[in-house]
């Protein structure tokens, strides 16, 4: 029980901290901020064993239970930060509701949401990408996060193209 | 051994869910991708409770094991949400897609390309198209009505979130 309770604490308090940051100033890089914080709070947490000790085992669970949990909400969160294309649509389709929307309305919608041109734009400014006389290279040997994802969908096979 | 179990058991799963969703989408040749995850998610959950049966958390059993299953299932839960989201990134996320076709040239790709491979109307058509074929907008007389509403909570608490974390609805606001 120890284990479950602290680990809520401990994710209550990072999530309480991220809300009062974002409140604050909005951050340039927002899964590093996210990532930081969560990291913060953890290290905190194990400053304060010297005075309240743990079991090494309860630590690890601790440890274990709060990172997923943290993992799961930084990636729920880019959910938050970038639009869904789909859920954009549904979201305009219900707020049209009795009327709906002509095809040509589907489109003017769609044309003030360039998602190919918002992703481009994100791994610029993440530094994975850069720009050069109107051509893009990865820069360096780009994201260990990025190429781990790639390693893995070798592991799948080919896939299908799509959006 | 023992003491450390709690902490191995839902690593252990994670690691039977990843093996038997690549197992199964393999043997799917590659089709079905969230039937496998859903099914990878199932064996580790089966392997979740096997591991806390043949080795309890503790002498009163029933008590400890009720303890551990409280951390040990969110937290499998958790762990494979996070796999899950990892792999469906190299499945259909256009940023990673994108990221993967620049990173394989050395000479840099062109705008041009980009947008010839990553056509926005193409991609909104397709994506309009699937919209109307899964019945969530309903295409009568030659405008779009919302069909079946099943997106519009998840639609409503997303942008609700967002407008309260990031104190706007869209990212092109």
């Amino acid at each position: 029980m120890a284990v479950f309770l602290t680990t809520l604490v401990l994710f209550l308090a990072a999530l309480g901290l991220h809300l009062l940051v974002w409140k604050i100033r909005l951050p340039r890089f927002h899964t590093r901020t996210l990532l930081l914080l969560c990291a913060l709070v953890l290290f905190l947490w194990l400053v304060t064993l010297t005075v309240r000790p743990m079991s090494w085992p309860e630590v690890a669970h601790v440890c274990l239970f709060y990172i997923s949990l943290s993992l799961c909400y930084v990636i729920t969160y880019s959910a938050f930060e970038a639009d869904s294309p789909t859920l954009s649509l549904i979201r305009h389709a219900h707020e049209a509701a009795g009327q709906g929307m002509s095809s040509a309305e589907v489109h003017l919608f769609l044309e003030k949401r360039p998602f190919v041109k918002a992703r481009l734009a994100a791994l610029t400014h993440d530094g994975l990408v850069r720009e050069e006389n109107g051509r893009y290279f990865a820069v360096g040997g780009g994201s260990i996060f990025f190429r781990v994802i790639l390693a893995f969908r070798k592991l799948y096979g080919p896939i299908q193209e799509g959006g | 051994m023992r003491i450390w179990w709690p902490v191995i058991a839902p690593i252990a799963a994670l690691a039977v869910n990843v093996l038997g969703q690549i197992v199964v989408f393999r043997l799917q040749h590659g089709r079905h991708f969230l039937r496998s995850i859903a099914l990878g998610f199932i064996l580790g959950g089966a392997a979740l409770t096997i591991a806390q049966f043949i080795c309890p958390p503790g002498p009163d059993s029933l008590e400890a094991w009720s303890k551990a299953l409280l951390v040990n299932l969110p937290c499998y839960a958790a762990l494979s949400y996070c796999f899950f989201n990892f792999a469906n990134l190299g499945q259909s996320s256009i940023r990673v897609r994108i990221y993967a076709r620049v990173a394989a040239r050395s000479d840099g790709v062109s705008v041009a390309e980009i947008a010839r491979d990553y056509n926005e109307a193409m991609l909104m058509e397709m994506r309009l198209l699937r919209l109307v074929e899964s019945g969530d907008l309903v295409l009568r007389d030659g405008r779009y009505f919302l069909g079946r509403a099943r997106f519009v909570p998840i639609a409503r608490v997303i942008f609700g979130i967002k407008r309260l974390i990031l104190g706007k609805v869209s990212e092109f606001e």
